[in-house]
């Protein structure tokens, strides 16, 4: 009976609902809910609802056929009652899988091998599965509506592609359904690489049944694995063609210009009332020659001109919401009392005023007036008063009478902006290291840091570009230069080439004078490593350092020898922006151990350029600049992008914080916080690991679950030729040296299947306990080569594993498992390993038998 | 009407038995059911039809499990109590003797373990089989680390070394405050792989959990290794048989 008809009476929908509604209900209770007083009646009803309902121990209950048609129902009502169900309706949102599956003949490379149509007979039967189509050609299709329509025909919204591996095509076939099925749910039988072109050989053939009822197996695993696919949680983010670059030095402002060159419009924000950054007050680049303020000046000049770039100086962020391809920033600009617009840089105003204090941009050494121009050159060229500053003016409004376009406004307030951006990317630069106690730092006793020297070479500087001692204000004999104050994160070259421009400066400036460069060993203790490879003869390599003053002249005493110092350069290291924690909060990314943001980010909309990663040079930051560039423009040259989360989830319901996830997390993606387990999922690489440890199933993974991988395993024992070998693969070695056999046309038995999981950590004891129990006979497990693991250490933890497992096991078992590293070219070795251990197997169980 | 209750024993210590007669609620038990099978204080022979089934002890005889067989055809619902009955209890460590649970010969309704089952659990569990409700302990639950009186604030990393099974004798000492972690201090404890529910009695005492409430998940051996592999044991404590076999027989014993 068709199920119209069933529905036909409003007394069966009745029954129907009264068991959703109550799931086991009494034979005598569904009568008294009905107010029946015989039997009959419902007996004749309940037999016409036919396999809708079914029995157990007296009481009723919907079976799962029942349940569909009852969502059927309702969306019925929901539909007359005028509401609108088009995403119940479409088959993308169903729960009910409608498997469709394609076969790839691959121009006769699988269909010389395999029969396809005894293939597409079987798959037919199987559960689920909607429809079959064989193609020719799957990737060579020049008409992909054909294909998307075939989808919709059917309702599909599950798809096996059985074709070459998923390394070689996954991609273009995710294009061709990206419209009509999400990515989770194509999921792909490898039959060429690793099942058609490995079993045949050119003399000896294997069976070519079982290369059949390998193909047919492979596929069903495949189907049962999409079938048990859930929703991965994905949304579609419409791109903002735009980005936000946060700091205004030379990296921000190369990729800046780099970007709106490219189209996109670009929002420049910096905190400090100009740009430059820290570059435009150095004297010249090393390795250029270049003088670093006309570089930067006509680097500004470039930008100014170009309309896609919007210039917010003297602004900060306060706040930022929405994820990649679409964030918005609220941003504050600080009042700067003078109109931007109105000044034409006179400095009548500057002239006029009376209150001075020293100035921040000469590091303290000169003095300036309240309202100011940081620099020669800086941009926007208009004069300011900090915000901080305004309490201190005497509101004498001199100024204002002075300014002959009105341009000063006393009275300004603060700014509101919000931007909307597709990528933010942060370029904030470093601090540099200022606890210099222990150096007897004064600047007026003639010891400084090396930005301050910078700014005396410097030919706009405090000195107009003599090097002069700063007490005497006469040229210095012997110029000391400590390198490496501050704390040591492995960048020595740095420190070299900024000695080096410093050697050759002086020498150009005072020929005679005496140049000593110093590296205190004590400190570089854990670095010396590093050190010893690249030491320079130029430079003092010493164990105990010390500086002291006797008859007013600084001396440095080094290995007991002393030098006369007349001015001493504490060439200062760059320590993470301070700035960096506060942006965190706001900004979303991660640091690393030294404090540095952390290259993990990168990848996730979020970019960072500069030395925000750690002391880099200009050559560096230019390059890293320019890469980061590619990267947004790449991301931003889509209309928009589907963003999923590929990685694990937690039920909070089974976790028991025992923190054996966190422990095996390579990333430390796991942390425990305030009794409850976060991911970062910045850091978080899908590898799996957590997974197999968790003992109470609590980690899954949104893709490559446990039970997908225990039901490939149940499905791959039903081959029938013995001896059964199966192997766990990791994504990027293993499989791929396997695929390397395929592609090399290695022929080995039909009697192994390859299982693929993301790392070899992934792997649970369970796996292999559960693929004995299922009747294999052998299993291999494959993963990157020790110390090139994808994920770190995920070999090592299978290693460990399996070690412990062999202790326990029966001894039989104990040959019955092989750990190999190949990496992703070592298909002949694939090939030769799957032979011996079949031979080896062969002859144990001739043995048993 | 009072369920029909039949009580068997097969191999094992009787602890469970103990615990059930010392039950605060057994009086109540006993008013409220009908024993009609209790080898263990009455006379009888034949298995009639009845209610509830609750077995204690591993199987070890055949005749066990025809005894199984005819119980399970007699009785509506059939209950495991105790670590022995449910997993295969500590004859695991025998290499001769056979000692499976309960379940691998006749299909069960649910087990109550523990070694023996905690007299709360056990009286709860009770009392809601003769009430007919569901007990719940077969639910999967977490694991003993949730509820551990030793769980300090926010606990990251645990000790990896762990040179001990048992803490030294003079260290058992009930838990105080600031008691550290067993797995902190290098004492193994299998308790992140072990169902919650025991209320801590051991951990309490200062002693580590030795699993004999049973895996929370996955199958115990694959935790256990999954779990062993995350730490570095001293090669002089690797007596696998001790770790593995104590409550529970896994299916690839050597």
């Amino acid at each position: 009976m068709d199920i119209y008809s069933i529905l036909s009476h409003p007394f069966r929908r009745k029954i129907l609902l009264i068991l959703e509604k109550e799931g086991y209900i009494p034979y005598t209770d569904l009568m008294e809910r009905l107010n029946l007083e015989t039997t009959g009646q419902l007996n004749f009803h309940l037999k016409k609802l036919g396999s809708l309902i079914n029995k157990d121990k007296k009481s009723y209950f919907i079976t799962e056929d029942g349940k569909k048609i009852l969502q059927i129902l309702n969306i019925n009502k929901r539909i007359l009652s005028g509401e609108n169900v088009d995403e119940y309706l479409g088959a993308k949102g169903s729960t009910i899988s409608r498997v469709g599956v394609i076969i790839c003949n691959c121009n006769t490379e699988i269909s010389n091998i395999i029969n396809v149509n005894a293939l597409e007979n079987y798959i037919n039967k199987l559960r689920n599965v909607v429809s079959v189509k064989i193609f020719e050609n799957l990737c060579q299709q020049k008409n992909f509506s054909k294909i998307t329509n075939w989808v919709k025909e059917n309702f599909i919204n599950k798809i096996v592609i059985a074709a070459c591996s998923p390394k070689t095509h996954q991609h273009l076939f995710e294009r061709i359904f990206e419209k009509v099925i999400e990515h989770a749910n194509i999921e792909i039988a490898n039959i060429r690489e690793q099942c058609a072109w490995v079993h045949h050989s050119n003399g000896r053939e294997f069976d070519p049944l079982l290369i059949l009822e390998k193909a047919k197996l492979l596929i069903e695993a495949a189907i049962e694995r999409v079938i048990m696919q859930k929703k991965v949680k994905a949304k579609r983010v419409e791109i903002e063609k735009s980005c936000a670059i946060i700091g205004g030095g030379i990296g921000g402002m190369t990729l800046a210009l780099n970007l709106a060159k490219a189209g996109i419009k670009v929002y420049l924000i910096e905190k400090s009332p100009t740009l430059g950054g820290k570059v435009a007050r150095w004297d010249r680049i090393s390795n250029i020659g270049d003088c670093s303020i006309c570089f930067i000046s006509e680097l500004i000049a470039e930008l100014v001109n170009e309309k896609n770039i919007k210039i917010l100086t003297n602004t900060e962020i306060e706040n930022v919401s929405g994820e990649v391809g679409n964030f918005t920033i609220d941003l504050i600009k600080k009042p700067r009392f003078v109109d931007e617009k109105k000044c034409t840089g006179c400095k009548q105003c500057i002239e006029v005023c009376s209150i001075e204090k020293p100035n921040q941009y000469e590091f303290e050494l000169t003095n300036r007036k309240i309202i100011y121009i940081p620099f020669i050159h800086s941009y926007p060229f208009a004069p300011i008063i900090d915000e901080e500053d305004i309490k201190n003016c005497i509101n004498c409004r001199i100024c204002e009478r002075a300014c002959i376009n009105k341009a000063i406004d006393l009275d300004q307030k603060l700014e509101k902006i919000r931007i909307k951006v597709g990528t933010k990317v942060i370029a904030i630069g470093s601090d540099l290291y200022s606890d210099l106690e222990e150096y007897h730092y004064n600047p007026k006793n003639d010891i400084i840091t090396s930005p301050e020297f910078e700014r005396m070479l410097s030919s706009d500087g405090f000195t107009n570009g003599d090097i002069l001692k700063i007490s005497s204000k006469v040229p210095p004999e012997s110029v000391s230069i400590i390198q490496c104050v501050g704390p040591i994160y492995n960048r020595l070259e740095y420190n070299d080439i900024l000695a080096l421009k410093y050697l050759e400066s002086i020498k150009q400036h005072i020929p005679n004078c005496e140049v000593n460069v110093f590296y205190d060993l004590n400190k570089l203790k854990e670095n010396h490593n590093s050190l010893s490879t690249h030491m320079d003869k130029k430079f003092h390599y010493v164990n105990d350092l010390k500086i002291i003053e006797r008859n007013n002249k600084n001396i440095i005493v080094a290995n007991s020898k002393e030098y006369p110092s007349d001015l001493i350069v504490l060439n200062v290291m760059m320590v993470p922006n301070k700035d960096l924690k506060i942006l965190r909060k706001t900004m979303d990314f991660t640091l690393d151990d030294n404090g540095f943001m952390s290259e993990e980010t990168i990848a996730s909309g979020i970019y960072g350029v500069g030395t925000i990663f750690g002391p880099l040079d200009y050559n560096s930051t230019i390059s890293t600049a320019n890469n980061v560039a590619l990267k947004i423009i790449a991301l931003l040259s889509k209309d928009s992008l589907i963003s999923e989360f590929s990685g694990i989830e937690i039920n909070e319901e089974l976790c028991g914080i025992c923190g054996l996830c966190s422990k095996s997390c390579p990333y430390n993606a796991i942390t425990i916080e305030s009794d409850k387990l976060s991911i970062d999922m910045f850091k978080c690489k899908g590898c799996g690991t957590c997974v197999s440890v968790c003992p109470t199933n609590a980690i899954e993974m949104n893709i490559d679950t446990t039970e997908k991988i225990n039901r490939t395993i149940e499905i791959l024992s039903k081959f029938k030729k013995r001896p059964k070998i199966i192997a766990f693969c990791c994504r990027s070695c293993g499989y791929a040296a396997a695929d390397d056999a395929g592609l090399k046309k290695i022929s080995y038995n039909p009697n192994i299947f390859i299982v693929q999981v993301p790392c070899t950590g992934r792997i649970d004891t369970s796996f292999i306990i559960n693929s004995f129990e299922h009747g294999f006979d052998g299993v291999m497990i494959i993963g990157c080569r020790r110390n090139s693991c994808r994920y770190i250490d995920g070999i090592e933890k299978i290693q460990r594993k399996i070690e412990l497992l062999k202790d326990v096991l029966n001894p039989k078992y104990k040959k019955r498992i092989i750990i190999e590293n190949m990496n992703a070219v070592e298909g002949i070795k694939f090939a030769e390993m799957v032979k011996t251990f079949y031979n080896q197997l062969s002859e144990e169980i001739k043995f048993e038998a | 009407m009072k369920p029909k209750i039949l009580i068997s024993s097969l191999t094992g210590c009787s602890g469970c038995i103990s615990t059930l007669l010392s039950l605060d609620i057994f009086p109540q038990f006993l008013e409220r059911t009908k024993i009609i099978y209790f080898p263990f204080i009455m006379d009888v022979e034949e298995i009639e039809e009845c209610d509830i089934a609750l077995i204690e002890g591993c199987v070890s005889e055949d005749s066990q499990v025809n005894l199984l067989k005819k119980i399970r055809k007699q009785t509506k619902k059939v209950y495991s109590i105790g670590t022995c009955a449910g997993f295969g209890g500590i004859l695991s460590l025998s290499k001769k003797r056979i000692a499976e649970p309960v379940s691998k010969y006749i299909e069960i309704d649910g087990v109550i373990p523990g070694c023996p089952p905690p007299s709360k659990l056990l009286g709860n569990c009770l009392i809601k089989l003769i009430e007919n409700r569901e007990i719940d302990v077969d639910i999967p639950k977490k694991n003993l680390c949730a509820t551990c009186p030793l769980r300090g604030e926010a606990e990251e990393n645990f000790q990896t070394k762990i040179t001990q099974i048992n803490p030294n004798p003079e260290e058992i000492i009930p838990v105080e405050e600031d008691t550290e972690c067993f797995l902190k201090r290098g004492i193994l404890c299998l308790g992140p792989i072990t169902r919650d529910g025991c209320e801590h009695v051991c951990i309490k005492e200062g002693l580590p959990c030795e699993g004999c409430m049973g895996p929370v998940s996955k199958s115990f051996f694959s935790n256990t290794i999954n779990f062993i592999s995350l730490i570095h044991l001293s090669k002089k404590i690797r007596n696998y048989d001790g770790i593995f076999y104590r409550f529970s027989k896994p299916t690839f014993k050597r």
